[in-house]
């Protein structure tokens, strides 16, 4: 099978043991109160801005190419773009995720200085009352639908995240249209996960598999994707679970150091410990890159076909799965 | 004076450079010569005072190794991975 470039940076970067993902969260703290969201805030000091430039320059030395900035809202802090220009410094590939709401024309002039790699943003609905409802913020859809549009007259590349529950199950597809008409990309998840203290109450939302199993089986995700996603997980598939400490990992705005955002596993905290000591050394890393994959992968049945299904390690283990277990 | 072009994410990643368009959203891993042509296109560094390095760390034929960077430099700029300056470039 021919790799794309990417499948060979990925294989090289999991044989190398290379983070070359990160995935940073500024801030726990949000104007929104989704009801899904699985972030726990409390009191302690989240990472000052010396802080996080310190990890911006470790995460660069030990190879991390492709930095997450995400939070919470990354706009609530006001230092976000002295941050987020520093990491352009050091020539890292940012990606952001904001629920657009902060985004006004000054801001999307600053965002598109920073030649973001993609601009995430979530969106639940195309009626508002549906969409607010989740948010808990009157009036979220019109801001996140403007700071959209903002960021696509400035040629930013921007992609709507929808995580689909029973109460949008029947929204996709309008959102899918309006992607469509504002040439931008669309992804679907289905996954809801417990919340980062394994409070379950999130999975209340969750849709059933039948559901499931008609949203992943919908025409609207192209054969394009699928291919795309397939060849990306090929050699991740015959190897390793999931990059999660292998070539991702996670750190939270306490510099708490983890393999991935759901997979609170805390290998060390960047206060003090350097990234590197913990990347390499840690004896959480190193459990989690003991996991054989076949452990992970299921299979369900659905209308007589077999369908195979990578669990996700994190959401087992916040469902107090033992993740050492088949 | 050669430098990277402000739209491009880098990194080593054992010892080649990984270069992302972030425009463009392609990714490009380049060979040893073309990284380290890739290290000197850092706004202090003239296409010819490239080539005389690369020939003096890899000791070839020169005509081969002009050859090869101009033809490395080229694809670059084709890319818009880097661009001609006529002033050093300014680290801010």
């Amino acid at each position: 099978m021919e790799r794309s470039i990417f499948g060979t940076l990925k294989e090289t970067a999991i044989r190398k043991k290379i983070p070359i993902n990160a995935h940073l969260d500024l801030s726990y703290y949000c104007n929104l109160n989704c009801v899904h969201c699985y972030i726990i805030r409390d009191n302690r000091l989240e990472l000052r801005t010396a802080e996080i430039k310190e990890i911006l320059i470790q995460l660069a030395a030990a190879g991390t190419l492709y930095l997450t900035l995400s939070g919470g809202e990354i706009l609530t802090r006001s230092d976000f773009f002295e941050i987020a220009s520093y990491a352009r410094k050091l020539h890292f590939a940012l990606t952001l995720f904001t629920n657009g709401t902060l985004i006004d024309e000054d801001i999307a002039d600053k965002i598109s200085a920073l030649n973001p790699l993609c601009v995430h943003m979530s969106l639940y609905s195309t009626n508002s009352r549906n969409h607010d409802a989740i948010t808990g913020v009157h009036g979220s859809l019109k801001k996140s639908l403007s700071a959209m549009r903002m960021l696509r007259e400035k040629n930013i590349r921007v992609k709507i995240s929808t995580v689909i529950m029973r109460q949008n199950l029947n929204d996709y597809h309008d959102i899918y249209k309006l992607t469509q008409k504002f040439g931008v990309e669309f992804q679907v998840n289905c996954r809801i996960t417990p919340k980062i203290d394994k409070d379950p109450s999130p999975l209340n939302y969750q849709i059933d598999d039948n559901d499931l199993y008609k949203v992943i089986s919908d025409p609207i995700f192209s054969k394009q994707n699928e291919v795309e996603l397939k060849e990306a997980e090929f050699y991740l598939s015959n190897c390793v679970p999931c990059g999660a400490g292998h070539m991702s990992c996670y750190i939270s705005p306490y510099g708490e150091i983890y393999p991935c955002i759901v997979l609170p596993i805390l290998c060390g905290n960047i206060r003090e410990k350097s990234f590197i000591d913990i990347w390499e050394n840690s004896y959480e890393i190193q459990r989690i890159r003991s996991l054989a994959p076949s452990l992970l992968t299921t299979h369900h049945k659905h209308d007589n076909n077999i369908v195979p299904f990578r669990r996700c390690i994190g959401i087992d283990y916040l469902k107090g799965w033992d993740i050492t277990r088949p | 004076m050669i430098k990277n072009n402000k739209g491009i994410a880098w990194r080593l990643i054992d010892n080649q450079a990984v270069i992302v368009d972030l425009k463009g959203n392609t990714t490009h891993i380049f060979n040893a010569v073309a990284t380290r042509i890739w290290e000197l296109a850092n706004g202090k560094n003239r296409v010819s005072d490239i080539v005389e390095k690369i020939y003096q760390e890899y000791e070839v034929n020169q005509g081969k190794v002009e050859k090869d960077c101009l033809k490395c430099i080229h694809q670059m700029r084709k890319n818009a991975l880097v661009i001609l300056s006529s002033n050093p470039v300014d680290e801010g």
